[in-house]
């Protein structure tokens, strides 16, 4: 791997030549494109990562290219690429930056079974994990932008993966992506953060995605236990609680919100099973960001 | 035959992975790949057929339940036993009868 802080200019010759491979976590990803929306957006939120020869091996080969016909002028979209096939319907053109990020997911979610996948934020501190599983609405990206602009380490806001060897959790750090009311939360709450563009009309609304913090990515192969499993809703006006919630009903909930668990059998159970022995389990309301931070570092400074 | 001799197994299929935490559990089922959250009687229940891997009577279920978890014997308890055994059935995880 190439040090990091890359030139835009030789992203841009990379992305549009044989393709930029990224070290994201674990994996190399290599992706090909000439759209100037995603080209400047991976300039902005990937420039501070690892970055391989165009030779070297990449786990997943990813394209995106303007669909081609009479919308091609008429209603322009985009085509996401992975490894020569079309997974997805295109989408309109001003959403090619998340549509790499949301498709990355996919490939991930769905070919990365050496892990246990989980649908969760999960962030880090002195060591040990907190995953956050929960589902759209729930607030989990937004908490998990304020706690790593306050010193929480990035592992995922999206894919909690746990090593089927170790059982440790294995930080994929990537851009937070936030909807709606969050963008300008975030950007209040961590005006030193850097965001993309905004994104309007897409399914989830209008997004905008948050670069990972630098330390995030530098540690990004610096694996962790999971010590908290921690459920978080978000509802305006409710004071700040945390409530023990029984290992089985967590334990059924993860279960509830993996990719993978079918895929994995009696491996994936074994994995989840002895994640949820080793972890402290919580529901969690909150609707200030501040005391939320409080509450999680209150939980750090106990173990 | 009397309800109360009914005989119980393990379903032959089931390939249960069993964790209990305090008062619940979570059965795994490699086969069919479903997780059930279940009480603390119907993992004594898949325990005690699992470890015996036999066949036993609704009466010796409900005997060794109320022993393994300090329950007297009576009509309510009687009943959620039996409800237990009829939804584990009903999950594929049991059967009767035991062939």
């Amino acid at each position: 791997m190439n040090s990091p802080l890359v030139s835009n200019l030789s992203i841009e010759q990379a992305c549009r030549g044989d393709g930029l491979r990224i070290a994201v976590g674990p994996f190399t990803i290599s992706i090909k494109t000439s759209i100037p929306s995603v080209i400047e957006g991976i300039s902005l939120l990937y420039h501070h990562y690892a970055t391989a020869d165009a030779n070297a091996f990449s786990d997943y080969h990813i394209s995106l290219d303007r669909a081609s016909g009479v919308r091609k002028w008429l209603r322009p979209q985009v085509n996401f690429n992975f490894d020569g096939h079309k997974p997805f319907k295109p989408l309109p053109l001003s959403q090619a930056l998340p549509n790499f990020e949301w498709g990355l997911n996919w490939c991930i979610a769905n070919h990365a079974h050496q892990y246990l996948i989980i649908h969760a934020a999960v962030v880090e501190k002195s060591g040990f994990a907190a995953i956050l599983p929960a589902p759209p609405g729930s607030g989990k990206s937004t908490l998990c932008a304020a706690l790593v602009n306050r010193g929480w380490r990035l592992f995922t806001d999206e894919l909690a993966m746990i090593s089927l060897e170790s059982g440790c959790l294995v930080p994929i750090p990537r851009p937070v992506n936030l909807k709606n009311d969050s963008i300008e939360i975030i950007q209040a709450f961590a005006p030193s953060a850097v965001f993309s563009e905004k994104i309007f009309d897409t399914n989830k609304g209008t997004v905008s995605l948050m670069k990972a913090p630098d330390e995030s990515v530098l540690r990004g192969k610096e694996e962790a236990k999971a010590a908290w499993v921690i459920f978080p809703r978000y509802k305006a006006g409710v004071d700040t609680a945390i409530v023990a919630k029984s290992k089985a009903q967590s334990c059924m909930a993860l279960a509830q919100n993996a990719f993978n668990f079918n895929v994995l059998g009696s491996k994936g159970f074994k994995t989840l099973s002895a994640l949820v022995d080793a972890s402290e389990c919580f529901d969690f309301s909150y609707s200030q960001l501040d005391e939320a931070i409080d509450t999680f570092d209150q939980l750090a400074a106990s173990l | 035959m009397n309800s109360l001799d009914a005989q119980w197994c393990l379903n032959s299929a089931a390939e249960l992975i069993i964790r209990q935490w305090d008062d619940e559990g979570i059965v795994f089922d490699g086969y069919s790949g479903d997780t059930h959250l279940v009480d603390q009687v119907a993992v004594t229940i898949l325990m005690c057929l699992q470890n015996q891997n036999g066949v036993y009577s609704q009466s010796e279920v409900i005997e060794f339940c109320a022993d393994s978890l300090g329950y007297k014997i009576d009509a309510d308890f009687n009943s959620h036993v039996i409800s237990v055994l009829n939804r584990l059935a009903s999950l594929n995880l049991l059967s009767s009868p035991c062939n």
